[in-house]
């Protein structure tokens, strides 16, 4: 269970510099919390940068500050969303519903150590339901970043059927119940 | 090429961490795509983000809230780490005015980075004399920290505040450059950025001879 967060504290501007004001708090509080949820569903740290800022661009003229940090968020999120959706739409050409996380992890607060373990025992989760090549293949090419020729290699198949594996791989994956 | 050499890119692509091609999916690929994302994103260490990215965006919020006037901000002091003292002047209420380039297509008076206090003083700070040529020389007036730069006999100056995390950077006379002694970020005696294109330049102060002195507009608080 997630505690609830303080509420953050408007400082008069005529005191300027003497406290965190809202907004530097709300990003302290969010930024790697938006970064990390977004990057889960990305896979890459370029695309994560360049829509974790969309996200806070869009959201800046849109929060109301001060507010209970679990609204910011929660709003933060829902932009984040649809973001990830519009980012979908415009790059791939596919339909994600604002729910369709698949496997990714849910954002947890950063500092809380339990959290750093979570996307890899959900992970180990996913990959323990597989077919043993299968789970392998995942494995090789994700948890100890292999090349597609490496880890062709080292299952002792051909580079197009480790190809062929890692995509049936990854959508068995996909179709697979939340852990 | 096929639509599974295609998936197998975007594959490649997030193993290396490099941005995946575009390219139109098939149907039924998408929960693959984003099982691909959350397993990259398992690798420990793998989801948390660059320093910079994370400095560089907080910059990019702080002066659009200051520009837009919003209350409460960032705070005044934060916002000199950030950006220097530009922002956290607009804060303070002493009003900056961002030259833009004249319509008329005459030079600009000044760029885009340049500072201005619009309600300011002039203050001396250095003799024109102590500056050699390709030297700079620190000053600090007012709430501004900066250096007086002769570059092949015309004066400038500079903001010595580093536009990184707002350390005070040092003039190297080695290497004719100011250098920061926290993250290792170097200017040209322009101001501009040496080594990593991300930064800001430092900004540009004001700045005038008068007699033998070099004076440099500053806040008037």
């Amino acid at each position: 269970m997630e505690q609830p967060g303080p509420e953050l504290h408007v400082v008069s501007s005529s005191a300027p510099g003497s406290q965190p004001l809202a907004w530097e708090a709300v990003y302290r509080e969010t930024a790697v919390v938006v970064y990390r949820f977004i990057y889960a569903r990305v896979g890459n740290c370029h695309d994560a940068e360049d829509l974790t800022t969309q996200v806070f661009i869009r959201a800046l003229p849109r929060l109301r500050v001060p507010a209970a940090i679990e609204e910011i968020r929660s709003y933060l999120m829902a932009t984040s969303r649809t973001v990830l959706a519009d980012h979908w739409r415009r790059h791939y050409d596919v339909q994600m519903t604002p729910l369709d996380d698949g496997l990714a992890v849910s954002p947890e607060d950063p500092r809380d150590p339990a959290s750093e373990e979570e996307g890899i025992r959900r992970a180990n989760a996913v990959l323990a339901g597989l077919p043993g090549n299968y789970r392998q293949v995942l494995e090789l090419r994700f948890l100890r970043g292999y090349s597609l020729r490496e880890t062709a290699e080292a299952m002792g198949v051909s580079l197009s059927n480790a190809k062929v594996l890692q995509h049936r791989a990854l959508r068995r994956a996909a179709g697979q119940e939340m852990p | 090429m096929s639509a599974s050499d295609r998936f197998a890119r975007f594959v490649d692509a997030l193993v290396r961490d490099r941005r995946p091609p575009r390219y139109p999916a098939d149907s039924g690929d998408e929960g693959a795509m984003v099982a691909a994302a959350a397993l990259k994103s398992a690798r420990p260490g793998a989801d948390l983000p660059r320093p910079e990215f994370v400095q560089e965006l907080e910059r990019t919020l702080a002066r659009e809230v200051a520009a837009s006037g919003t209350v409460p901000s960032w705070s005044r002091r934060r916002l000199f780490q950030l950006t220097g003292a530009a922002a956290a002047a607009v804060v303070a209420g002493i009003g900056i005015d961002r030259a833009l380039p004249r319509s008329d297509g005459t030079a600009p008076a000044a760029t885009n980075h340049d500072m201005q206090f619009t309600d300011g003083r002039w203050v001396s700070v250095v003799a024109t004399v102590a500056v050699a040529p390709d030297h700079a020389v620190r000053f600090s007036a007012g709430a501004v920290e900066g250096f007086v730069v002769n570059r092949g006999g015309s004066m400038l100056a500079l903001s010595a505040v580093c536009t990184h995390m707002g350390c005070i950077v040092r003039f190297n006379a080695d290497r004719g450059s100011l250098d920061c002694p926290c993250h290792g970020a170097s200017f040209a005696l322009d101001g501009s950025p040496i080594n990593h294109d991300y930064l800001q330049s430092l900004p540009r102060l004001q700045s005038r001879i008068n007699g033998d002195m070099v004076e440099v507009r500053v806040n008037k608080a």
